[in-house]
C-alpha cells in the first residue's frame, strides 16, 4: 500500500476520465483523510484504518476536468455499515468544468474486523447547451473503501500453572504462595487481534515495592495486526504477607487497569534480645539491626540471649548461626539446618569478651539475616615492652633478653608498662622469682602501682650473672610473667691467694691464727672450706689440734669483690691450736663459686705448720706429802710423745738437796702407746711416789725438813727446764 | 728416806663443762692452750651449771631441773628441784649452790642434797647475781634498773652490804663479798666495805670471783684483776667477748664463754704463773 501511495502522491495531476465518457474528458477523484489526500482512479479501493467505536471522516472529492459539463447521478454507498454518508449527498448534480462535489463518508468501525464498502454513482458528460452534441454515455464512477481497526488484547500467565488468562480492565492478577526472598513471575501478554496496527503506549505498575515490572520493551510499541509483545511482573516478597499494586496498560487510547496481588508464603523470623533466659525482652531486632551488649570489662565475658521466632505461615529452617568479630562468640548455637515450625522458636547466646578498650564490633548471621554486634570494652590494658637497645613489645610469657654480661658485671634493660586501656590499672606485685637470682630489679615504683589510662611506669632489670652460660629467671608483674634471659661468659679462674698469719715452724701448745687472702678480688661470692690434716711424727695425732670453732674444718666466705676470707666465727682470721705433739699441720682450702662451681685450683696452695720435736716442757708440779709417802706429780708435755727420765730434786730446809732420777721410758711408752693418750697428744701427768721409811718420829722430822721439790723431765730431744713445787 | 717406785704417766683432764649443742656435760681433755672437749659424762642435758668441783651440777633434763652429784663416777645421784631455774651460783668449793627461779631463791647443800635456805625474791626485784660461800651463806646482787644492791641473807633477814651503779654481780669467798658494777668494784669483808675502785667504760660485768687472793671481774672485753687486799688493777684484754665468768667445773680457772650452737667458740681463762690468760677450747668434731 505504501508503494501505491507513493505512486499516487507523485501523480497529483494525474487525470482520469470517467469510464463512461464518450470523449476523453474525466472526473478527478480525490480522497482526503485528515491531512492525507490521495487522487485515485475510478474503481480504486482505498483502505482506512480506524479505531473501533471511533468515527473518522473521509472526504471523496469529484472534480470535473472536462470542457463541457458532467452530470453526476445519485450516489449510493453500499457495503459495511461502518461506512456511511454524512449530510446531504451533493448529487445528482451537473458540474461545470473545474467544478467539484465532495462526499463526506464517516468510517466508524464497529469491530476490528475488516469492513468493505463502495461509493458509486453514474456519471456522463453533457455537451454544451448550445451544441448538438449528445450527452455522453453513462459511466459508473466508484470508490471502494476497506476499513480496518486495531484491537489490543491483554492476558497473563502465572508461572505456577502456565495457563493464559485474559486480562481486562479491572481484572486481577494474583500471584499466590510466593516464597519469601525469592522472585516469582507473572507474564503479561499484549497482542493485536485487530486488522490495523495498534500501539501500546505505556505500561506502569504502582503499589508495593515487592511487585515490579520486568523485561518491559521500549515504549511505545507498535503492534501490527496479529502481533504481540510480553513482559513480566516480578514479585519478590521480603517477608510473609500480602502485597498489592496496580498494573496500568495504555494502548490505542484505551487504558486497562488491573489489580496485582502478591501473597507470600514461608517462615518469618522475629528476633528478640534478652539479658538472660528468664529475663524480659530488652530489644526487638530487625535484620541488619544492632545487638548491643553494652559495657564489658576487659578480660571478662558478658552474654545476651537471642530468641528467634517463626512468625510466618510455613515451617522454616535456620540454615545456621555464625558470629564474627574479635571477642564475640556464640553460646549454645543451634545445629545447622534446624527446622522451626510455625510459632516455634530457638535460642542461642551471644557472648562478648572484653578484648580491647573501646568499641568492639562484630557480625551475627542467623540464616540469611545479619546483625551488627557491638560492645564497649572497658578496663585497663597493659602493654609491656623492654628496651635494651631497641624497644621490644612483649606478650605475657615473652622473653626479656637482657644484654650479656661478664660474671660479676652488671647489664640492664628498662622494662616498661603502659596502660592503653580506659581504666586505671593496679599492679600489686613486681618481682623476680628465686632467691639469689642474677636478675635484680631497680627503681621499682612503690607498690601497689597504679597506672592511669595512657600512663606508663618503668623499672630496671639488672643482670649480674654469677654463673656462666644462660641464666634465666621469671619476672612477675602482677598476674603476668616474663622469662628473663641473659648470658654470661665462663667464670674466671680463681686468682692466686696467700695464707696470712702463722706459718712454717710453730711452737707447740700455742693458739695461733691464720687468714686467707686472694691476690685480687673475685667477681662472685666464694664459699670455701679449710680442711686441717695432721701428720704426726709419732704415734697418734693430737686431738687438740683443732680450729677454735671446733673440729678440723672450717668454712669461710669471700664476698664478691673482696679478697679476705671471712670465717665461720665472723672474723677474717681463724684460730687454731698447735697441740702438744710434733707433727705437720696442713691446711688445705677449697673454693666454690655460687652455683656450686668448684674453683679450687688443681694444686691448691696449702699452709704447712710444723710442730717440732723438742725437749719436754713442764707446766706444773705438785707435792703431796704423807707420813709414809711423798707423791710428786708433774704435768707437762713432750712433743715426741715420749719420756725417758724424770729427775726430782728434793730440797730440805737445811739446805741439803737430794736428786732422784727415774727412768720413766717404759711408763711413758705404755701411756703414749695407749689409745687413751690420743686425746691429749703429748700432754702427760707423771706421778713419782716416794716411800718414807723409819720410825714415826724420824718420818715426821724428815717431812718437817722438806722444803720442796724441783723436777725436770727428759726425752730424746733434751731435758726440760726445772719446775719447782713446795711441799704442801 | 727414801724408797722410790716406778713413776706413773697418764693423761690430763682440766675440767668439765656443759656443751649445749651436744646436750651433755663433757670432759675438758688436756690443759688450756692444748685442750679440747672430750667425752660426755652426763648426756641428755638441756642446760646445766656445773660445780667448781666438777662432781656436781644443777641440770635440766627431760624431767625438769635437778641437782646431780657424783659426776664422773659410777654413782650419780639426782635430786629434783621444784624451782624453774633461772640462775645458779656455786660456792667456791662446790659444797653449796644457790638457785633462783619461780619467785624464790634456794640454797642447797650438795653433800646432803638438802635445801638449807629458801627465800622469796620479793616483788619486782631481779636477782642479777647469786653467790654462796662454802658455809652456805647467800649473797645476792639485786638490780633495780639503775643500780645494784648487794645483800646477804643472815639469820632470816637481808642485810645490805653496798651498792654499785648499773647492773652488777656478786662473788663471795668466805667472809668476803665482791660487788662489781658498770662503774666500780667494791669488796666487803665481815659486813664492811674494804675498798671501792672505779672501773669505767667496760659496760656491765659478766661475773666476779674471788680467787687466790684476787678479785677477778669479768667484762665483755677484759678481765680486771684486783689484789684482794686492794691496790692497782691488772687488766687482761680479751680477744673475744666474754659473756660469763664462772668457775670451771673440775678445774682451775673460769669459763668465759660457752657455745650455744655448733661452730661457736668456747673460751676459758686460766692463770699461767702470775698472769691470767684466755684460751679457746675446741669442741671437737
Amino acid at each position: 500500500m505504501r508503494q501505491k501511495m507513493k505512486r499516487t502522491g507523485g501523480l497529483l495531476a494525474w487525470v482520469v476520465l470517467a469510464a463512461g465518457m464518450a470523449w476523453g474528458q474525466g472526473i478527478l477523484i480525490t480522497v482526503r483523510e485528515g491531512e492525507i489526500t490521495r487522487q485515485i482512479a475510478n474503481g480504486t479501493t482505498v483502505e482506512f484504518a480506524g479505531k473501533v467505536g471511533e468515527g473518522k471522516d473521509i472526504f471523496v472529492e469529484l472534480q470535473y476536468l472536462g470542457a463541457f459539463r458532467a452530470e453526476l447521478g445519485e450516489a449510493s454507498l453500499t457495503g459495511s455499515g461502518d461506512f456511511r454518508l454524512m449530510g446531504v449527498a451533493p448529487t445528482p448534480r451537473v458540474l461545470q468544468p473545474r467544478e467539484k462535489v465532495v462526499f463526506e463518508v464517516r468510517f466508524e468501525p464497529s469491530s476490528s474486523k475488516r469492513s468493505l464498502a463502495q461509493l458509486g454513482l453514474l456519471v456522463r458528460e453533457l455537451p454544451p447547451p448550445d451544441s448538438n452534441l449528445l450527452p455522453g454515455a453513462y459511466g459508473l464512477l466508484s470508490v471502494g473503501f476497506t476499513g480496518t481497526a486495531p484491537e489490543l488484547k491483554y492476558a497473563f500467565v502465572l508461572a505456577a500453572d502456565g495457563n493464559v488468562q485474559p486480562l481486562t480492565d479491572g481484572g486481577l492478577i494474583r500471584i499466590a504462595k510466593a516464597p519469601v526472598n525469592q522472585a516469582t513471575f507473572a507474564t503479561v501478554l499484549v497482542f493485536n487481534e485487530g486488522t490495523a496496527a495498534g500501539k501500546l503506549e505505556t505500561v506502569q505498575i504502582e503499589g508495593a515495592a515487592e511487585l515490579s515490572l520486568n523485561q518491559v520493551p521500549l515504549m511505545p510499541v507498535t503492534l501490527g495486526a496479529g502481533q504481540g509483545v510480553q513482559f513480566r511482573i516480578r514479585y519478590e516478597p521480603k517477608d510473609v504477607g500480602e502485597h498489592t499494586a496496580t498494573l496500568r496498560l495504555e494502548g490505542e487510547g484505551r487504558v486497562v487497569r488491573a489489580r496485582v496481588e502478591g501473597a507470600s508464603q514461608g517462615p518469618k523470623w522475629a528476633y528478640e534480645v534478652l539479658p538472660d533466659l528468664a529475663g524480659d525482652v530488652v530489644d526487638r531486632l530487625l535484620p541488619d539491626g544492632v545487638v548491643d551488649l553494652g559495657e564489658v570489662e576487659l578480660g571478662k565475658r558478658k552474654r545476651v540471649w537471642v530468641r528467634v521466632r517463626n512468625t510466618g505461615n510455613e515451617e522454616g529452617v535456620v540454615a545456621g548461626v555464625a558470629v564474627s568479630g574479635l571477642g564475640f562468640a556464640l553460646v549454645d548455637p543451634p545445629l545447622a539446618q534446624t527446622p522451626v515450625r510455625v510459632g516455634g522458636e530457638l535460642w542461642f547466646g551471644v557472648q562478648a569478651t572484653g578484648v580491647q578498650a573501646g568499641r568492639q564490633t562484630g557480625r551475627l548471621r542467623v540464616g540469611a539475616d545479619t546483625f551488627l554486634l557491638t560492645a564497649f570494652g572497658f578496663g585497663p590494658v597493659l602493654e609491656y615492652s623492654y628496651q635494651a637497645g631497641g624497644v621490644v613489645v612483649l606478650e605475657s610469657g615473652g622473653q626479656v633478653a637482657v644484654p650479656a654480661a661478664a660474671i660479676g658485671q652488671t647489664t640492664a634493660a628498662m622494662f616498661m608498662i603502659r596502660n592503653t586501656g580506659n581504666r586505671p590499672a593496679t599492679i600489686g606485685s613486681i618481682g623476680v622469682s628465686g632467691a639469689g637470682s642474677p636478675f635484680q630489679l631497680a627503681n621499682v615504683p612503690p607498690l601497689p602501682l597504679v597506672i592511669e589510662p595512657d600512663g606508663q611506669a618503668e623499672f630496671r632489670i639488672e643482670f649480674t650473672p654469677r654463673l656462666p652460660g644462660l641464666n634465666t629467671a621469671v619476672l612477675n608483674v602482677g598476674a603476668v610473667f616474663f622469662n628473663l634471659t641473659g648470658t654470661a661468659a665462663a667464670l674466671p679462674e680463681l686468682p692466686g691467694y696467700r695464707w696470712e698469719g702463722a706459718g712454717g715452724v710453730v711452737a707447740p701448745f700455742t693458739q695461733t691464727s691464720v687468714g686467707l687472702t686472694l691476690q685480687s678480688a673475685y667477681p662472685l661470692p666464694l664459699r670455701g672450706t679449710v680442711v686441717m690434716t695432721v701428720d704426726t711424727a709419732n704415734f697418734g695425732a693430737d686431738a687438740a689440734v683443732q680450729f677454735s670453732t671446733g673440729g678440723r674444718s672450717v668454712s669461710f666466705v669471700i664476698p664478691a669483690g673482696q679478697t679476705r676470707a671471712v670465717f665461720w666465727n665472723g672474723s677474717t682470721t681463724i684460730r687454731l691450736q698447735t697441740g702438744t705433739a710434733a707433727g705437720r699441720i696442713v691446711l688445705t682450702p677449697s673454693f666454690v663459686a655460687e652455683g656450686g662451681i668448684d674453683r679450687t685450683p688443681e694444686r691448691p696452695v696449702v699452709l704447712e705448720l710444723t710442730v717440732p720435736e723438742q725437749a719436754p716442757v713442764l707446766l706444773a708440779a705438785r707435792v703431796e706429802a704423807g707420813l709414809t709417802a711423798l707423791n710428786v706429780t708433774v704435768t707437762g708435755y713432750t712433743t715426741t710423745r715420749n719420756l725417758t727420765k724424770v729427775e726430782v730434786t728434793v730440797r730440805r730446809k737445811s739446805g741439803r738437796t737430794e736428786t732422784f732420777s727415774f727412768d720413766v721410758a717404759q711408763a711413758a711408752q705404755l701411756w703414749f702407746g695407749s689409745a687413751a693418750s690420743l686425746s691429749t697428744g703429748g700432754l702427760f701427768s707423771a706421778t713419782v711416789p716416794f716411800g718414807v721409811s723409819g720410825t714415826a718420829e724420824e718420818r715426821a722430822r724428815l717431812l718437817a725438813d722438806l722444803e720442796g721439790v724441783t723436777v725436770r723431765a727428759s726425752n730424746e730431744r733434751g731435758t726440760s727446764a726445772e719446775i719447782s713445787a713446795p711441799v704442801v | 728416806m727414801v724408797a722410790m717406785a716406778w713413776g706413773q704417766v697418764e693423761g690430763v683432764r682440766s675440767g668439765v663443762m656443759f656443751d649445749a649443742p651436744k646436750k651433755a656435760v663433757r670432759v675438758v681433755e688436756g690443759v688450756a692452750g692444748a685442750a679440747h672437749l672430750g667425752v660426755a659424762i652426763l648426756e641428755g642435758v638441756e642446760d646445766a651449771w656445773v660445780s667448781p668441783s666438777g662432781k656436781a651440777a644443777v641440770v635440766r633434763g627431760s624431767g625438769g631441773w635437778a641437782l646431780v652429784k657424783g659426776l664422773g663416777s659410777d654413782g650419780v645421784e639426782e635430786r629434783g628441784l621444784e624451782v624453774d631455774l633461772e640462775r645458779a651460783g656455786w660456792s667456791g668449793g662446790g659444797r653449796y649452790v644457790a638457785v633462783s627461779g619461780s619467785g624464790v631463791i634456794e640454797v642447797w647443800d650438795v653433800e646432803t642434797a638438802e635445801r638449807v635456805a629458801r627465800v622469796g625474791l620479793g616483788e619486782g626485784r631481779e636477782a642479777a647475781s647469786l653467790a654462796v660461800n662454802d658455809e652456805g651463806e647467800l649473797a645476792v646482787a639485786w638490780f633495780d634498773g639503775e643500780e645494784t644492791t648487794l645483800e646477804v641473807w643472815k639469820r632470816g633477814n637481808w642485810e645490805e652490804l653496798g651498792k654499785v651503779k648499773g647492773r652488777g654481780v656478786a662473788g663471795v669467798l668466805g667472809a668476803r663479798v665482791a660487788l662489781a658494777g658498770e662503774a666500780e668494784i667494791a669488796l666487803m669483808e665481815d659486813g664492811e666495805e674494804k675498798w671501792r675502785v672505779a672501773v669505767e667504760g667496760r659496760g656491765a660485768p659478766v661475773g666476779v670471783a674471788l680467787e687466790r687472793g684476787e678479785v677477778v671481774a669479768g667484762y665483755a672485753g677484759a678481765l680486771v684483776v684486783f689484789p684482794m687486799a686492794g691496790g692497782d688493777a691488772r687488766v687482761v684484754d680479751l680477744e673475744m667477748e666474754a659473756d660469763r665468768l664462772e668457775r670451771l667445773g673440775g678445774g682451775e680457772g673460769f669459763l668465759l664463754r660457752a657455745r650455744a650452737r655448733e661452730g661457736e667458740e668456747i673460751w676459758v681463762a686460766v692463770r699461767r704463773g702470775s698472769e691470767w690468760k684466755a684460751y679457746f677450747v675446741p669442741a671437737g668434731e
